[in-house]
């Protein structure tokens, strides 16, 4: 099956995404189970590059042809060229560039511009990986032992929540209550660095105490430890992924890392929506933390904390001054997200920045 | 002494019990939930105990006048809503101006008043409307944006990520097509906000799993209604619904025949029996483990999707619009795919949730304008958004939800002089569309 799925996505290279979509629901109906065919399939869809070709960028082509076609009811085929020709020629293409531009930024219409294909030892692999991670969500209680002292998985533990471990004869142990989580956002993020960096750990096991929800809360040990399973288990390469490209025949290329999104101004800026955003950083394979409408690396969210913290004058226009010099250009938003409030009095001059709540989305 | 402050959600008490508190030993004092305020202060007010209310933190809110004169059923409604304590739901047809209503609520109390609402278009909507009526500046929170006034309009998802951080600010909630409040994300907006003061607005107040029940206890008893019939002719447009049945073509009659009957002989194999929306996710759910189950929900997929997209329909939806070309129409699918063939092959302009906010509202100002005579849409301009002047609305495909029936009936009943809405549906002939149809027009 996995063989087969990959040379699926082989052989839709350069074409579009709704027809790779089409093709996999086909594989659905081959006998396989279907819920590996889409997991699979979900995997092989992290390696891959969608882009928007088209000669005209969409909506100018949208506004282009709706306008030419005005008051009048589209109903012919002849009707409908008529229209495309005199919007084509406004905006010096061809007929058949502007039809084809129409809608090229839909999801389906996306082409398939590169798949760095796994072999199948590989995908299963960063199946099983994400997986367990998704099992992971749903657990209530976390154990992880490894040899050696590592500073980074303890601090992931505190952003789930959980404190420090303790370590006899070489050995760390790290205990820990968790809420089950959403399989997106923010403490998913958090579980996948951690799952992630304790992989890398030699003598590593762990253990979860996970909850069924479709069977009243049932609760299932989950084991995975290097001995048994630790060729079976390989997180993604996260640097293959990559935001998909959104320019007109533009080839892809590496993106330089965003350390913080407003989400609405980047779908603004990019022309799609709050959800494809969030589609895109998911598929970026770096770890936010979600503070609702914005999200924020760890270390770019310490340094703005920090930055906050030592501000010598909180009225608004410094406030926002240094956040600007810290990359954020919108820092309203951002001020809210990190629990400041505003105290408007009349002007920007006058206001002033409080804290009083925590960030939103810390525990 | 009592003392009542406000605390992420709840009203806490120190220094004394209060009703419904159940006692927080870390904190040392009576928490309740923040929906119970009112109540809470009226049974301190009422036993004559000593407190102090620390709780209510609201936004200073500006002098709150407008020139708007209320219609005679909007006085009734809001006379209505001001008897029963302030508190309670509104349901009006669309069109019938339940913002008008909001807005004199507003201005009657003269507190700090949250809007709260299900859509990004929505807010802006509200915001200009509340801009045009007070001439002050509206706050905004959702969308990325946070600016806090006395009177602010925000999302359910907003208001309800932030109730810790707001609930404490308001004493008036306004809640636009309150019907999605009793949904478990959103419930928090009924039960962490001190808001003594509770406005519900809808066109349609039932939901089909019954948690329209939950509103009683989140905003108070419906207070007023009025149906579309009520007030057709007189301040909404009149109307006629008419259904044109679509045959399929020969080749899809028998693709949908022989798809049906393969869902249909699993089911009476089995002895399901779809009766409500449930016997219908149990068995999604069974398809899941079940590979048979899985066949046949795949070959009632396709049976509907024959159905409910078929190429006679846009055929037909083509003669209809040359029918009458200086109609302003709205054209509503169940699917985007539709939304986006039809678009493509008519030229029309389309709004569906992938559609970016700003090609958005350009498209609905082309509309507003007359530039665009047309727009097709799938479910995003079911509710709220204000579209005036449609006169022609055409179901494409829809749903057996008489609410999504309704509401899509109120985007063209909007009173105009001389006009009269006409809403078709385009039925396919022989095939389940036709109970669909039948079901949601049953009310």
């Amino acid at each position: 099956m996995a063989r087969t799925l990959i040379s699926v996505f082989e052989a839709h290279v350069h074409r579009k995404r709704g027809d790779l979509t089409a093709s996999l629901r086909s594989c659905e109906e081959l006998g396989y189970n279907y819920k590996l065919v889409r997991g699979l399939s979900a995997v092989l869809e992290d390696r891959c590059v969608f882009e928007i070709r088209a000669r005209v960028e969409p909506a100018e082509a949208r506004r282009a042809a709706f306008d030419e076609a005005g008051r009048a009811v589209v109903a012919t085929e002849e009707a409908r060229s008529r229209a495309l020709a005199a919007a084509a020629f406004r905006l010096g293409v061809s007929s058949g560039d502007l039809d084809s531009s129409l809608y090229a930024d839909l999801w389906d219409e996306q082409a398939l511009a590169r798949f760095d294909g796994p072999s199948p030892l590989e995908l299963l692999r960063e199946y099983n990986f994400s997986l367990s991670l998704a099992i992971l969500t749903a657990a209530s209680r976390l154990e992880m032992t490894y040899k050696g002292v590592d500073d980074d998985l303890e601090l992931l533990v505190g952003e789930l929540g959980g404190r420090g471990g303790h370590t006899l004869d070489g050995l760390s142990r790290l205990t820990f209550e968790h809420r089950p989580t959403k399989r997106t956002g923010r403490d998913a993020a958090a579980l996948e660095a951690l799952l992630s960096r304790l992989l890398l750990k030699e003598g590593w096991s762990l253990a979860a105490d996970v909850s069924q929800t479709s069977r009243a809360g049932k609760i299932n040990l989950f084991e995975l430890s290097k001995n048994s399973d630790g060729g079976l288990v390989t997180p993604s390469d996260l640097k293959r992924r990559s935001i998909a490209g959104t320019r007109a025949r533009a080839e892809p290329a590496e993106q330089p890392p965003i350390e913080m999104v407003v989400v609405d101004e980047m779908a603004s800026k990019l022309g799609v929506t709050e959800a494809e955003v969030m589609q895109r950083l998911k598929g970026s394979g770096r770890c936010y933390v979600d503070l609702g409408g914005v999200l924020v690396t760890p270390d770019k969210l310490r340094e703005l904390e920090e930055a906050l913290a030592a501000a010598p004058d909180m009225e608004l226009t410094a406030v926002a001054g240094l956040l600007r010099r810290l990359g954020c250009r919108r820092p309203l938003p951002v001020l809210e997200a990190l629990g400041y409030s505003v105290e408007w009095a009349g002007d920007r001059e006058r206001s002033r920045v409080y804290k009083f709540r925590g960030r939103r989305g810390a525990k | 002494m009592i003392v009542l402050r406000y605390d992420r959600g709840s009203v806490v008490a120190r220094g004394g019990p209060i009703p419904h508190g159940r006692f927080d030993a870390r904190a040392g004092a009576y928490r309740a939930p923040a929906l119970l305020y009112r109540e809470i202060v009226d049974h301190l007010e009422g036993g004559g105990t000593e407190y102090r209310d620390e709780a209510l933190n609201a936004i200073p809110c500006p002098d709150l006048k407008s020139d708007i004169r209320l219609r005679d059923y909007q006085r009734r409604a809001l006379d209505a809503w001001r008897s029963a304590g302030r508190r309670g739901v509104i349901v009006l047809p669309t069109g019938s101006g339940k913002t008008i209503i909001a807005i004199k609520a507003m201005e009657e109390l003269g507190e700090a008043a949250l809007v709260v609402v299900p859509t990004l278009v929505l807010v802006d909507q509200w915001r200009r409307e509340l801009e045009e009526a007070f001439g002050v500046e509206v706050g905004v929170v959702g969308g990325g944006r946070h600016l806090l006034r006395g009177l602010t309009v925000a999302t359910y998802d907003s208001a309800s990520l932030r109730a810790d951080q707001l609930g404490d600010r308001f004493g008036l909630l306004v809640l636009d097509e309150v019907h999605h409040l009793p949904a478990p994300r959103y419930r928090r907006v009924g039960l962490m906000y001190l808001a003594p003061s509770r406005l519900g607005l809808t066109a349609t107040l039932e939901r089909e799993d019954g948690a329209h029940n939950a509103l009683l206890e989140l905003v108070g008893d419906k207070v007023y209604e009025m149906e579309v019939d009520d007030l057709a002719g007189v301040h909404l447009s009149e109307y006629t619904v008419r259904t044109v049945s679509v045959p399929l073509s020969e080749e899809e009659q028998a693709e949908y025949d022989a798809q049906n009957a393969v869902y249909r002989s699993f089911l009476r194999r089995r002895g399901i029996r779809m009766r409500s929306a449930r016997d219908f996710q149990r068995f999604v759910m069974r398809s899941g483990r079940d590979p048979e189950a899985r066949r046949a929900l795949l070959a009632r997929n396709r049976a509907m999707d024959l159905a409910l997209n078929s190429p006679a329909k846009i055929d037909r939806l083509k003669r209809l619009l040359l029918e009458s070309p200086d109609d302003k129409a709205i054209i509503f699918t169940r699917h985007n795919s539709l939304v986006y063939r039809i678009s493509r092959e008519m030229l029309i302009p389309a709004i569906t949730h992938q559609t970016p906010r700003d090609e958005r509202s350009f498209i609905l100002q082309g509309f507003r304008s007359g530039r665009y005579r047309r727009i097709v849409t799938s479910r995003v301009l079911d509710e709220g958004v204000d579209v005036p002047d449609a006169s022609l609305a055409v179901i494409l495909s829809g749903t057996g939800s008489s609410r999504e029936f309704i509401q899509r009936l109120g985007r063209v009943l909007r009173k105009r002089e001389g006009k009269r809405a006409e809403l078709v549906e385009l039925v396919s002939q022989g095939t389940a569309e036709t109970r669909m149809s039948r079901r949601r027009k049953e009310t």
